[in-house]
């Protein structure tokens, strides 16, 4: 599907201004607040894979886990199908959120270790109520639906399959619900490349013949340029840019896309870089600095970059938080 | 309870089950030491199941003719009593009631702990502080001391040192358990069946409980042993059952006096107690070295 | 640091209201009232009503148990049933021999537990580990009661050396010297075998625990000499060792009644075998409140003390 007519379509998935604090303790009695996510919004247009990029700490993650609900965000809409679903616990709210699903980074830690690869898929089945037969039989469709043999696997336990396929059982088992959105929180990220290669070819196929939607969270470039039709890039807990995945890693408009395209290693070796794209870390999400969150490591950043906040906005079919983009 | 087996038809290569307690059973039965313990703690239970076919003399018949017959005398295999009563019936039947006490306690107390433990560690918050506090209240008592507390109490009576027991053991395990269940809550499988939209008994039934059950048991067994010496213990202060009921404690009460005729004699039911506590003591040793070896 | 002490010592008193509330509470589990169980049987009515009205009985429960704190906090603790003199006055008398014996048991007890179980870890996997693995597992394992009656029947009966019974002449209070000494020996060998097994333990898993770190390994391949080593084991397995002796030594104070009622040791615990025995509750209460209260400040100190030897001990 080309772009245009994507964008056409009304978006699946909408959040509007999400934010989420958590009061952490520093030191005896002093109480400071993390930005773990402060304002986020993004839309997703069903088909489609929209990619998540930052450093660790940007709050990404958080964003996965409110979006299936484990973590509740404290303002801002999130909205399936036009269906409110961050407030409450409200059971209608429940049964809409189960139709997105996540994947988890680490597959070891996501499986239950007393539990059979079969009987882990089977209950997520069983939890949206289908009979112990047909959970059971559901879950042997899927292994073999992400490419595992249901005859050698069903009955494998966690610690006797590989990463790679642990991770498809993973996988598997987020479908057992019949989900439409699938949030892939560094689902690749632990596994080697080479099966990393497969299991993203998987993903794009299970994409294409089950119409779902992915949320594609990740740290590495490449993998996410790979899989994503328009990519957010994130950092201290806002979007400082969103758009079509290949413009916007081709030709970033913010400071920071250019310098995380700038520091990832492409192969080429004439291509070396110099010196490091982006000096220091980045500060703590808890004090953050005045006006632009990145502007004490920006090489761009003037005086109107401490005192206002850039929103963001659009720049053609882009969006840019920034007051002086590239 | 599993969730919904999944068979794979016809056709599946027949593999072992590779569970973690086939694992853990395994390693311990290779162990000869446990073995030796498990025949005699099974010999024992055999004992207290079928005292009146195995025992060779009725308990409570004394002839005091016959006091404090030494150790392999004619009609009395173990010696007798300071009533004339056979020594040996009385400790198959004495096993009976000491088994009973040491071990309905520490059954129910596991019930009981793992239940409260697991529901204050999977809920947290109030629920949580509530019921541990509570659980700390009672752990601030020596065990012992709050065991002759209760059945001091209660007054005398062999379901009163159960009851006492039971409250004992409750606190320990419980906190075992509730220790255990915030580990494996903040575990990512958790989380992952939480996002699957599971209701919170689901996940406690299938995630929580199996997870939490195994370290919690293995914990158990090593209260019996303590269950054991203690409930006789109490027996000898007389809180147990009344004479001329058999149990061990008791029956080394009752014999104290003897000690300068007969040692031999009335040393028995101590040194059963010695040996089931024991035999309690190396399976339970050797099944936490068997979980707490990695897969 | 100060101000998580001052927050573990504020945390104890809940509990040792709790405690206290579970001693009050107690004698509702007496079968009959509270009343017919802390008097005779033949107490005219006229002094039973007025009992009734000066322990409150009639009052709301919240209210009794209020004034029953107000009478142990000002060391009023009843009057004994079968002895008519102040339960305060009679534990005061048998605590301290208790005292004393647990204290000789801990003495004999913990330097063996610690050091074989220091030896066990030092040596693990050889045959003194199993040595002295088998040595705890066989001490936990032992009824505390019937090794002092076997001590008896060897020392007293057969050998003649030692007392079998008492804590000294008849009469005499508590001394240190020989004549009084020779009743503790038995005794206090006979309790301090639990404890020692169970410190033996701890300890040994502690220290195993320790050297096993793979930083140990890496200080031993730069060439540390074993002092070191053992300098850093002992820095580490401090708290968990004073953790251990300090609970082993609360149920030696709280839980010495079964070994006591072999020796007819004067201590606390033959105190409350005979006032099980004479239906005393009053006495009964009182002892186990103070035994009670005891170990909860014992457990308190062995915190505090925990803390400052490691801080990583501390918890939410």
């Amino acid at each position: 599907m080309s772009e245009s007519l994507r964008q056409d379509l009304a978006p699946i998935l909408a959040a509007r201004a999400l934010k989420k604090h958590f009061g952490i303790r520093r030191g005896w009695l002093r109480r400071a607040t993390l930005h773990a996510v402060d304002g986020v919004s993004f839309e997703v247009a069903p088909g489609e894979v929209l990619g998540i990029v930052g450093e660790s700490g940007c709050g990404k993650s958080t964003v996965a886990r409110i979006l299936v609900g484990l973590v509740e965000p404290d303002e801002g809409s999130l909205k399936l199908d036009d269906i409110e679903i961050a407030v409450g616990n409200r059971r209608g709210v429940n049964q809409v959120r189960k139709q997105i699903q996540m994947v988890f980074q680490d597959s070891f830690a996501s499986l239950n270790p007393r539990l059979t690869l079969g009987e882990s898929i089977a209950f997520t089945a069983s939890a949206r109520g289908a009979s112990r037969r047909a959970s059971a039989e559901r879950a042997l469709a899927l292994l073999a639906a992400v490419g595992l043999d249901p005859s050698r696997f069903a009955h494998r336990y966690p610690h006797e399959a590989s990463g790679g396929q642990r991770q498809r059982v993973n996988i598997a088992r987020s479908l057992a619900g019949d989900p439409r959105v699938l949030v892939l929180d560094e689902a690749v990220s632990a596994l080697d490349k080479s099966i990393e290669a497969q299991i993203l070819n998987l993903l794009q196929d299970l994409k294409e013949e089950m119409h779902l939607t992915y949320l594609f969270i990740s740290h590495d470039l490449h993998v996410v340029r790979y899989m994503s039709d328009r990519v957010a890039v994130m950092y201290l807990g806002k979007v400082v840019e969103s758009g079509n995945a290949a413009d916007v890693m081709s030709m970033p408009l913010h400071p920071y896309t250019s310098a995380l395209v700038r520091a990832t290693p492409t192969g080429d070796p004439a291509r070396r870089v110099a010196k490091p794209p982006l000096e220091g870390e980045p500060p703590s999400a808890i004090d953050l600095p005045s006006g632009c969150r990145f502007r004490s490591r920006c090489p761009r950043a003037q005086a109107m970059c401490a005192e206002q906040e850039p929103a963001l906005r659009f720049e053609g079919l882009r969006q840019v938080a920034c007051h002086f983009p590239l | 309870m599993r969730p919904a087996t999944v068979s794979a038809g016809e056709g599946t290569p027949r593999t072992r089950p590779n569970s973690y307690w086939t694992r853990v059973s395994a390693r311990v039965r290779a162990d000869p030491v446990v073995i030796g313990c498990l025949a005699f703690l099974a010999a024992i239970a055999l004992c207290a199941l079928f005292a009146g076919s195995v025992a060779p003399s009725d308990p409570f018949q004394s002839d005091i003719v016959s006091r404090l017959r030494p150790i392999a005398t004619a009609g009395f295999p173990l010696g007798s009593d300071e009533l004339g009563r056979d020594m040996l019936s009385r400790l198959i039947y004495g096993a009976r009631l000491s088994l009973l006490m040491g071990l309905l306690p520490v059954v129910a107390a596991f019930i009981i702990g793992t239940v409260l433990g697991t529901i204050a560690g999977y809920m947290g918050g109030f629920v949580n502080a509530l019921i541990m506090r509570v659980v700390d209240v009672f752990y601030a008592f020596p065990s012992v001391l709050l065991a002759v507390a209760i059945s001091g109490f209660l007054g005398s009576g062999v379901t009163n040192i159960i009851i006492a027991m039971t409250v004992v053991f409750v606190p320990p395990i419980s906190r075992i358990a509730e220790s255990v269940t915030n580990q494996i809550r903040s575990r990512e499988f958790v989380a992952a069946a939480r996002a699957s939209g599971a209701t919170p008994g689901m996940i406690v039934h299938t995630h929580v409980l199996p997870n939490v059950i195994g370290p919690v048991f293995v914990y158990a067994t090593s209260l019996v042993s303590v269950s054991i010496v203690v409930a006789s213990g109490l027996s000898l202060l007389g809180l147990g059952p009344k004479p001329p009921q058999a149990e061990w404690g008791l029956m080394l009460n009752s014999l104290r006096s003897a000690f300068s005729i007969n040692p031999l004699v009335a040393a028995l039911p101590g040194l059963f107690i010695f040996m089931t506590s024991l035999s309690f003591n190396l399976v339970s040793d050797s099944l936490r070295a068997a979980i707490s070896v990695k897969a | 640091m100060l101000f998580y002490l001052l927050k573990r010592i504020l945390l104890a008193i809940p509990v040792a209201l709790g405690v206290g509330l579970v001693c009050f509470l107690l004698v509702h589990l007496a079968p009959g009232d509270p009343i017919s169980a802390l008097v005779s049987a033949d107490t005219p009515q006229e002094v039973v009503d007025q009992l009734k009205r000066d322990y409150g009985l009639d009052r709301p429960l919240p209210l009794q148990f209020a004034s029953w704190v107000g009478h142990i906090v000002r060391g009023d603790l009843g009057t004994s049933i079968a002895t008519g003199r102040s339960v305060a006055a009679e534990i005061d008398a048998a605590a301290g021999n208790t005292f004393v014996l647990a204290g000789a048991a801990g003495l004999i007890g913990f330097p063996i537990g610690i050091t074989l179980g220091f030896l066990g870890a030092w040596f693990r996997g050889r045959r003194i580990d199993q040595l002295c693995s088998l040595v705890g597992v066989v001490g936990v394992s032992i009824p505390h009661y019937w090794l002092g009656m076997v001590l008896v029947s060897i020392f007293s009966v057969a050998l003649g050396l030692l007392p079998a019974m008492g804590a000294g002449p008849i009469g005499a209070s508590w001394a240190w010297d020989w004549a009084h000494l020779r009743h503790l020996i038995l005794p206090a060998v006979a309790m301090s075998v639990i404890p020692m097994a169970i410190t033996m333990r701890t300890v040994r898993a502690a220290v195993a625990d320790t050297l096993d770190q793979e930083f140990v390994e890496a200080l031993h391949a730069k060439g540390l000499p074993a002092r070191r080593v053992l300098a850093h084991v002992i820095r580490n397995t401090a708290a968990t060792t004073l953790a251990v002796v300090g609970l082993q030594f609360g149920y030696l104070l709280g839980g010495s009644i079964l070994v006591e009622i072999i020796f007819s040791w004067p201590g606390t615990g033959l105190l409350m075998n005979n006032a099980i025995a004479q239906r005393d509750l009053p006495l009964l209460q009182g002892t186990i409140v103070v035994l009670a209260m005891f170990f909860v400040a014992l457990n308190l100190l062995v915190d505090l003390a925990q803390t400052l030897l490691d801080p990583r001990v501390i918890r939410k």
